[in-house]
């Protein structure tokens, strides 16, 4: 995944920010102790915030705890534990979706790419095993995932089409956090809607990069090489996929984490947005006008 | 059903137009109508049915005079007792002036006061009553205001005589026990059996003041 | 008019039951019928519950161009459309950024404990 679900850290409260920071570490430590040292360099942002949801959406026991980062044995840290499966859920979900990813990587990369990819496929492939083994239907989501994906973007699909699969995982995955019918059915269309953001969202990072290299991508079609449209197209689509999001957000029980959720739902997502869209291209064409293109009033 | 000023996202101090914008705004955002097309629409409307229950319970314990005492909150001190200057000042002559002639026992405005945050005026009305005049409800009155200033003990003393005096009543019961738990260390401080174990944000502001339980990677 | 209200029944149905892919087909093989403006805002209702947002803002458009006078076609574009700017996020306008300024918080502990979790605004 990506790391583009993050909190806005200069909204966020202390004790949050440290909440936050112990169920990463709390994440790192299930992961290295469920499916070995080597999974913990899967770890990521959004695995974070999937083990949040799970973690908030149920009243089961969670510890934050004082100990010592596993990788640097010299610094504290605090970690976050709980009964239950939500830190070895996350941790299946991150180990599973990187090595498929590596494996995508080896087949549409250039040499070095493809070469480093390998590797880490082979370093990772007992931890793989070991997470599929325990969560065989993670594997069998991504999998398919990634096929249907692989699918769309060779026949130069719609935005829609294109971000479908990715949403269908994230949908998935969110749905099984919860035994109620009704949860489970918000909890789908959260998920769905954060899938096809995360997926929009590294689309329209890869703009340039997918012009200059001919690679497909689903902004391009609508505004072609035109990148000051295109970016104000983007920013669009995926405003509209975080009001939809929001709008499921809005319905779930939280028990616990809520004032860090919120943060990344409604201060988080725009942060990314903004920093995707407004400020890596400005910074790089220096047009001051790509402000104006995000004005309603234009 | 759990906290209606939690459901309505506002302080029980609210006042009624408080009340009613933030129901209105509430509606507005889970319409089942906005959720239409996201096939969300009946759980928009069971979080609606949350709502306009949250609200009619709300007005009606305002019409009826019931005051409102937080569920699972520490009591706030210090929060509506400055601002009466008469009791500040030491100065009784208010509470002279309440002194009934007639003993009357309608303390539908003793209530309303609680209500509106209005807690000094509160207790120096029921101060003029008489001892013979103090009955169960007085008792249980001068709980609930000793309660919301933080006066915990004197909070305890007055819930338990209310409770003596009238044990069939069950608010005064309620009250009681809410004070009873809470002095159970179960919402809060030590507790001296093994109990529940704490909420992760429990634990957080556990570990900041005490540096406690939590040593052992494991307190359920 | 002629056109056959038991069509759109049929497709009703289908959503009803959540076959959106089934309701889909159905509606896409109705290209020849007379009623296009009806067709094109089922299809919209569909991609909707899909959560295909881009598709269902183009065929909401095109049942409000064919009816701008139909006041359900007008407010259900409308309603899209204003999720993509307006009161959505990331196009907030406020200065955010300004706000996000990591030297509003040097000299607290937050940024730099974290293993490197705080990547530089």
């Amino acid at each position: 995944m990506f790391g583009y679900l993050q909190p806005f850290r200069d909204e966020l409260k202390m004790k949050d920010n440290t909440l936050y920071k112990s169920v990463y570490c709390g994440l790192c430590r299930s992961l290295r102790r469920d499916y070995g040292i080597k999974s913990s360099l899967t770890l990521s942002y959004d695995c974070t915030v999937l083990a949040m949801l799970y973690l908030s959406l149920h009243d089961t026991p969670c510890n934050v705890t004082k100990g010592r980062c596993t990788v640097n044995p010299l610094k504290k840290c605090m970690l976050c534990s709980c009964d239950g499966e939500a830190l070895s859920f996350s941790g299946a979900v991150s180990v599973i979706m990187s090595w498929h990813k590596l494996k995508d990587t080896m087949n549409d990369s250039g040499f070095i790419k493809k070469a480093a990819a390998a590797v880490l496929r082979v370093f990772l492939k007992g931890n793989y095993r070991r997470a599929r083994k325990k969560y065989p239907l993670i594997d069998e989501y991504t999998s398919e995932m990634m096929e249907q994906q692989n699918d769309a973007e060779r026949n130069g699909a719609g935005i829609d089409r294109a971000a479908d699969p990715t949403a269908k995982l994230i949908s998935r995955l969110c749905e099984s956090f919860s035994p109620d019918a009704a949860e489970k059915k918000t909890l789908a269309v959260f998920g769905y809607y954060v899938g096809r953001w995360i997926y929009l969202m590294d689309a329209c990072d890869d703009l340039e990069k997918d012009i200059r290299k001919k690679n497909f991508n689903p902004f391009i079609a609508k505004h072609g090489e035109d990148i000051r449209e295109t970016m104000k197209y983007c920013n669009e689509v995926l405003n509209m996929t975080a009001a939809q999001l929001i709008m499921a957000y809005e319905l779930l029980e939280l028990h616990r984490f809520k004032a860090i959720l919120d943060n990344i739902i409604y201060n988080g997502i725009p942060m990314q947005q903004k920093k995707l869209i407004r400020d890596r291209y400005d910074k790089r064409n220096k047009h001051r006008d790509y402000y104006p293109a995000l004005d309603n009033s234009e | 059903m759990s906290d209606p000023y939690k459901v309505l996202g506002i302080s029980p101090h609210a006042s009624d137009d408080e009340v009613k914008q933030a129901y209105r705004a509430l509606a507005k955002k889970y319409h089942p109508d906005r959720y239409g097309e996201s096939g969300l629409a009946s759980q928009a409307a069971e979080k609606m049915k949350e709502i306009n229950e949250a609200y009619d319970r709300i007005m009606k314990q305002r019409k009826e005079g019931i005051p409102y005492i937080p569920e699972d909150t520490y009591s706030c001190p210090y929060n509506n007792y400055s601002n009466n200057t008469a009791y500040t000042n030491n100065n009784y002559s208010g509470s002279q002036s309440y002194q009934s002639s007639s003993s009357s026992r309608d303390y539908t405005a003793i209530y309303r006061m609680i209500n509106e945050g209005r807690l000094s005026e509160a207790e120096q009305i029921l101060n003029g009553y008489s001892p013979t005049e103090r009955d169960a409800e007085w008792y249980y009155l001068m709980g609930t205001i000793s309660y919301s200033k933080g006066w915990l003990e004197e909070a305890f003393n007055y819930a338990s005589t209310a409770c003596h005096m009238a044990p069939h009543v069950d608010k005064y019961r309620a009250l009681y026990e809410r004070i009873v738990q809470q002095r159970s260390g179960t919402q809060g401080g030590y507790v001296t059996t093994r109990g529940g174990a704490a909420d992760c944000c429990d634990c957080i502001s556990c570990l900041i003041c005490t540096d406690c339980l939590c040593n052992c990677g494991r307190c359920s | 008019m002629g056109y056959n209200y038991d069509d759109f029944d049929q497709v009703m149905d289908l959503i009803t039951k959540e076959k959106y892919d089934d309701a889909e087909r159905l509606l896409k093989s109705m290209q020849d019928h007379p009623d296009q403006a009806s067709v094109n805002y089922y299809l919209a209702q569909v991609y909707m519950k899909k959560g295909w947002l881009e598709s269902a803002v183009e065929y909401a458009g095109k049942a409000y161009s064919a009816e701008p006078d139909n006041q359900e076609y007008a407010g259900f574009y409308n309603d899209l459309n204003s999720q993509r700017n307006t009161a959505a996020p990331g196009n907030d306008k406020s200065d955010m950024f300004c706000a996000c300024c990591c030297t509003a918080i040097e000299g607290t502990d937050c940024c730099c404990d974290c293993m490197d979790l705080c990547d530089g605004l």
